[in-house]
């Protein structure tokens, strides 16, 4: 009888992964003049010269160093369209049910979403896939650029990160976003008091008036890291691979994270796959969430 | 401790803090630091015993959301449970888990929980409570049921059990059977009842069958959620991500009927969209090619099968066999019932056969209709037809536990007087003679006091006016009953109608042992302890069975004489002291070591595949599968004696053209009955359960009731329509609409899909109001007539007809 084991992959990554290296799907082409477009609106924008000096790829790797560079992979051949991943998420990172008003005006607040995908309107010549839509963590991220208070920022692991005390609740990011992965707090966020018990105290709450958004559990990372450092063990793949909360819940294990800078990380072999894309890759954003499908892609 | 302490320690201790404070400039700060091992002393957590400021610990235990029994590992941070996570260890998910399971944290800290036992002081449903010690609520209670077996009428004692199986639902049979009542009634047959009815006759057993899913080369699902809210969703989704990418060069095919685009069916590789409720056409339709065309496994069916060909019997008589029966189900007469056209039927069958083994699966609302038994039936004789039985890839009997037995109960006179009264539901009576339990016609039995009065009734896991049809029913017939006790932790619809309310422990603060819904085939038994002490005054409703045996006295004392439910499990888990197990290096030796290594792993099983085991497999009076149920046959020839009464029965089951007995022996086909004139009823009601319905329902957990698949719409009742149909009825999307059926009526939000079939209304289950009043609107399940199948009494889910009209705005 067979096992089913979280680290089993099918020969399909392994076996093509350095058949088709680089851009995968989309016009490289593009994706470098897009790139250069944004990146001459950014030096212009932020006036972040010294930044926009290097060039497009050494923001992301920098030359000789073992810099993490943080990257999702999501299969959406294998994920089921659960919800596991969303509910995850709004447990560890004590996103506050929003109530029947805010839901019936679509403000519900989900760092990590799911978005139906149809294809048809005919019954029955019609299919539905789901998305799981966490932030893209771009590596030239919209939203940064136009916080007008440094709230938001990239931290040198590439993630999109924010400091929720500093957000004044302009909402600029929220507009820049083109994957709409920022939410707005309309509401003070309530927990009835029985239920302030299981909020988790690794992660701030975010009062009204602010936008949040998802961190890629930076905050299990740092917890992770900093218990390797102590310990004075060393750190694998592997620890990292299912370590963000909605990777941790995935029962059909479509959702794999890790360092897209470790050319021998399960993330970085998977985002090579001849299945993978990437969502709006033409805006020259340069998202480090990759997803992996076997039919073609129809945005 | 202070050696440790080094001068080292001290300043990564002191980098910690300011790592500590930096994280709260970024929002997202690493404040505890887990097993600190430069731990000096730390300040104790006030309100808790032994707990340490910022410590943490990880605890395993199991998931109540559903049957399935994941393996949660929960973070439990200064006695507050922060985290369920999967537990990797556990056979059943595999460290995975879905939204339901998660959301455990918003049951066991929910606002409106039941903070202690409370009585009644109000008119029913008005939640006019009052606060009562357990002793005097037990007390009250164990005098009336005292005084119901003291004047011999102990079978007036009804207990509504939404357990099927594990140590809690048998802890309720003993109890009942020790003071003579037979009136333990589940809620299969509102249910999966269909399914496991048809493997119970046709297979033997009494448990729903399991699936070797990782080795299988086909799959064919008809209706079931499998991604959903199928009993075992969870490996279900690990298992279909391993065929889909792990095996080499091999992809298995899976194909899912059902009328609704759901999401299981938007996750098959094919979707084969058909008429509600002809499930059973359609299998038999795949049967009929698979005879026809020699596709069908010919050894298995000869040397494990009974009545394919035609037989006869003792007494010379002539009996049709499956193969004939099915003759007459050509795929172009299956298209004209089923809507599926007979190429897609041909290829399905040839598919099938060509992939083998194969897996042919259904659940309970596949078979929730008029002919459900004959349409689950007809659905698990595929599986026999290809020889998919016990075999690798194919469908396993469930083998459970070799869980130690409690010694015999000896019972009393009053107690067997009690049992010799037939079942108040009526299940395995003349009135239902094929069921093995009918709770839908508990309101109907009690308000005519027929068979005889119901003077108690109690409800454990079961809040049957919010869940079953007819509310407004069970609200009369809860209202007749003179001891109304129910055991829900929340103040739901029914336990607003009940005398007492005996809060449980929510499943985060219980300690059991829970046997998981058939998944795999191998034994298993998690275990369920309490991640945190019981926030409440509440008690494990297994303590107080045996506190109310205890006060009772006598043989019912006796049959029960365990001071906890602890002490009562532990007697059964000596049964797997030594025994064979894959959970952990070496068998315990006594039962001490068995719990401790139960509470390290997070249960016991033995992961060990048994094959062609055909003893183990079909428990039948042949020894063999039986297309021909020798036990439908018993039981009629039992409850019908002579052949005019069947026929009388047939005659008012409006079935007066049926060949009887073999055609109730055989999985045979019938159409739906659709109740409502079409004319003025146009559109089909297919009521659903998405991936939300936990324990309960949805709508009292937030997290479940805004889960995305809902789009906003959670928080209210809604119902999908077809965007054509609304078209013609005017309507739109969000459009306040009610939805009328010959039942009752409801007030739901119309949202518009395309993927629901046009003629039909979808209809999510589970929504509502929350906190429930008295007077609130009658739920979904009331838009359900309550008819069933006329032998088995399986709930006809899929048997209304409903129309659909805007709402006047106001």
């Amino acid at each position: 009888m067979s096992t089913l084991n979280e680290d089993e992959r099918g020969p399909e990554e392994g076996a093509t992964a350095s058949a088709t290296p680089g851009q995968p799907r989309r016009s490289a082409l593009l994706a470098l003049a897009t790139t250069s477009v944004a990146l001459t609106v950014r030096a212009a924008l932020a006036g972040s010269e010294e930044q926009a000096k290097k060039p497009p790829e050494a923001n992301a790797v920098t030359a000789g160093s073992r810099k993490r560079r943080w990257g999702m992979v999501i299969d959406l051949d294998r994920c089921t369209g659960c919800g596991g991943c969303v509910v995850a998420c709004q447990s560890e990172n004590n996103v506050a049910p929003t109530g029947p008003e805010m839901s019936d005006k679509t403000r519900g607040i989900y760092w990590m979403d799911l978005l139906p995908m149809s294809k048809g309107t005919e019954y029955p010549d019609l299919s539905e896939t789901v998305l799981p839509v966490p932030c893209m963590h771009c590596d030239d991220p919209p939203c940064v650029k136009v916080c007008p208070v440094g709230a938001t920022y990239q931290t040198d692991e590439g993630i999109t990160a924010q400091v929720w005390d500093r957000c004044i609740g302009c909402r600029y990011c929220q507009v820049a976003c083109p994957y709409a992965r920022r939410h707005f707090n309309w509401v003070e966020p309530s927990f009835p008091a029985s239920a302030r018990s299981q909020l988790n105290p690794d992660v701030a709450l975010r009062p009204k008036g602010v936008v949040e958004k998802c961190t890629f559990c930076q905050h299990k990372i740092r917890a992770v890291t900093e218990r390797a450092r102590v310990d004075e063990t060393e750190l694998h793949d592997k620890d990292f691979q299912h370590l963000p909360a909605c990777a941790q819940a995935c029962p059909a294990k479509a959702i794999t994270f890790g360092d897209l800078n470790d050319t021998s990380s399960e993330v970085s072999r998977l985002s090579k796959s001849p299945r993978a894309f990437r969502l709006l890759e033409e805006l020259g954003t340069r998202p480090k969430v990759t997803y992996l499908r076997e039919t073609k892609w129809q945005d | 401790m202070n050696d440790k302490l080094g001068r080292r320690g001290f300043f990564e201790r002191l980098k910690l803090g300011a790592l500590a404070l930096a994280g709260v400039g970024s929002g997202a700060c690493v404040a505890s630091v887990r097993r600190d091992p430069y731990a000096i002393d730390k300040e104790p957590v006030p309100g808790t015993t032994g707990w340490r400021a910022g410590e943490e610990r990880s605890v395993l235990t199991t998931c109540g959301q559903c049957p399935a029994a994941c393996g949660l590992r929960t973070r439990v941070v200064e006695a507050r449970a922060v985290k369920l996570d999967g537990n990797p260890d556990s056979p059943v998910n595999r460290g995975g888990i879905g939204p339901k399971g998660q959301a455990g944290l918003q049951v066991l800290y929910h606002p409106d929980r039941i903070r202690g036992p409370v009585k009644r002081i109000g008119a029913r449903g008005s939640a006019d409570w009052k606060p009562v010690s357990w002793e005097d609520a037990l007390a009250e209670i164990a005098a009336k049921l005292h005084r119901l077996r003291a004047d011999g009428t102990p079978e007036s004692l009804v207990v509504v059990d939404g357990q099927t199986r594990g140590l809690m639902h048998e802890l309720w049979g003993r109890f009942l059977t020790a003071y003579g009542s037979p009136n333990h009634i589940g809620h299969e047959s509102t249910g999966f009842g269909g399914k496991r009815l048809a493997v119970a006759y046709m297979q033997g057993g009494s448990d729903l069958p399991a699936y070797d899913w990782e080795q299988t080369g086909y799959v064919l699902g008809l209706g079931t959620s499998l991604f959903e809210s199928w009993c075992q969703t969870m490996h279900l989704m690990r298992a279909s991500s391993h065929l889909r990418h792990n095996i080499p060069g091999r992809r298995v095919k899976f194909v899912h009927v059902s009328p609704r685009l759901s999401r299981t069916s938007s996750r098959a590789d094919e979707w084969v969209p058909i008429n509600p409720a002809t499930y059973g056409a359609f299998a038999l339709g795949l049967a009929h090619v698979l005879c026809r065309d020699g596709l069908h496994d010919a050894t298995f069916v000869r040397d494990h099968t009974f009545g394919f060909e035609d037989w006869t019997d003792d007494k010379g008589e002539r009996h049709r066999g499956f193969r004939a029966l099915v003759e007459q189900y050509d795929p172009a007469k299956v298209a004209a019932l089923t809507g599926v056209p007979k190429e897609t039927t041909e290829r399905v069958a040839r598919e099938m056969a060509a992939f083998r083994p194969a897996i042919v699966v259904a659940d309970g609302s596949a078979a929730a209709a008029s002919n459900g038994l004959g349409t689950a039936m007809s659905i698990h004789a595929l599986n026999a037809l290809l020889g998919n039985l016990e075999r690798p890839g194919g469908m396993l009997m469930q083998r459970r536990a070799p869980l130690a037995a409690w010694a015999p109960e000896v019972i009393d006179q009053a107690a067997r007087a009690g049992l010799a009264s037939p079942r108040i539901d009526g299940a395995g009576t003349p009135a239902r003679p094929l069921a093995h339990t009918f709770v839908q016609a508990l309101p109907e039995a009690i308000l005519s006091g027929s068979p005889y009065p119901a003077k108690a009734l109690f409800l454990y896991y079961s809040n049957p006016i919010f869940t079953k049809p007819d509310g407004k029913r069970w609200k009369e017939a809860l209202e007749k009953v003179p001891l109304v006790v129910s055991f829900s932790p929340f103040a739901d619809e029914s336990s607003l109608w009940a005398d007492y309310v005996l809060p449980d422990h929510t499943y985060l603060e219980r300690w059991e042992p829970v046997e998981p819904a058939p998944s795999r085939g191998f034994p298993a038994l998690a275990l369920r302890q309490p991640v945190v002490a019981p926030l409440y005054h509440t008690a494990h409703t297994g303590d107080v069975v045996l506190k109310l045996a205890q006060a009772l006295g006598g043989s019912v004392a006796d049959a029960l004489p365990w001071k906890d439910f602890r002490e009562a499990s532990e007697i059964r888990l000596a049964g797997l002291v030594k025994k064979e197990t894959t959970s952990v290096e070496t068998p315990p030796d006594d039962v001490e070591a068995l719990i401790e290594a139960m509470q390290t792993k997070g249960g016991w099983w033995n992961e060990v595949a048994r094959y062609e085991d055909w003893a183990a497999g079909f428990q039948t009076p042949s020894g063999k599968f039986e297309f021909y149920s020798r036990a439908i046959a018993k039981r009629l020839e039992t409850l019908f004696p002579k052949r005019e009464d069947l026929l009388a029965r047939l005659a008012a089951a409006g079935q007066a053209n049926v060949n009887a007995p073999d055609d109730l022996c055989l999985p045979t086909w019938s159409p739906p009955r659709l109740e409502g004139d079409p004319r003025s009823f146009p559109l089909v009601l297919l009521p659903f359960r998405a991936v939300n319905y936990a324990e309960g329902g949805v709508r009292h957990i937030p997290w479940l009731v805004e889960l995305p698949i809902a789009r906003g719409n959670g928080w209210r009742e809604h119902v999908e329509m077809n965007p054509k149909d609304a078209m013609l009825l005017g309507l739109g999307e969000k459009d306040e609409v009610i939805v009328e059926s010959p039942a009752g009526a409801g007030h739901f939000r119309l949202r518009l899909y395309a993927g629901v079939r046009p003629g039909t209304l979808a209809l999510p289950l589970g929504h509502g109001a929350w906190p429930p009043g008295p007077n609130d609107p009658p739920g979904s399940y009331s838009l359900i007539v309550n008819h069933s199948d006329p032998w088995a009494g399986i709930l006809a889910i899929q048997g209304t007809r409903v129309r659909v009209r805007k709402a006047a705005t106001t």
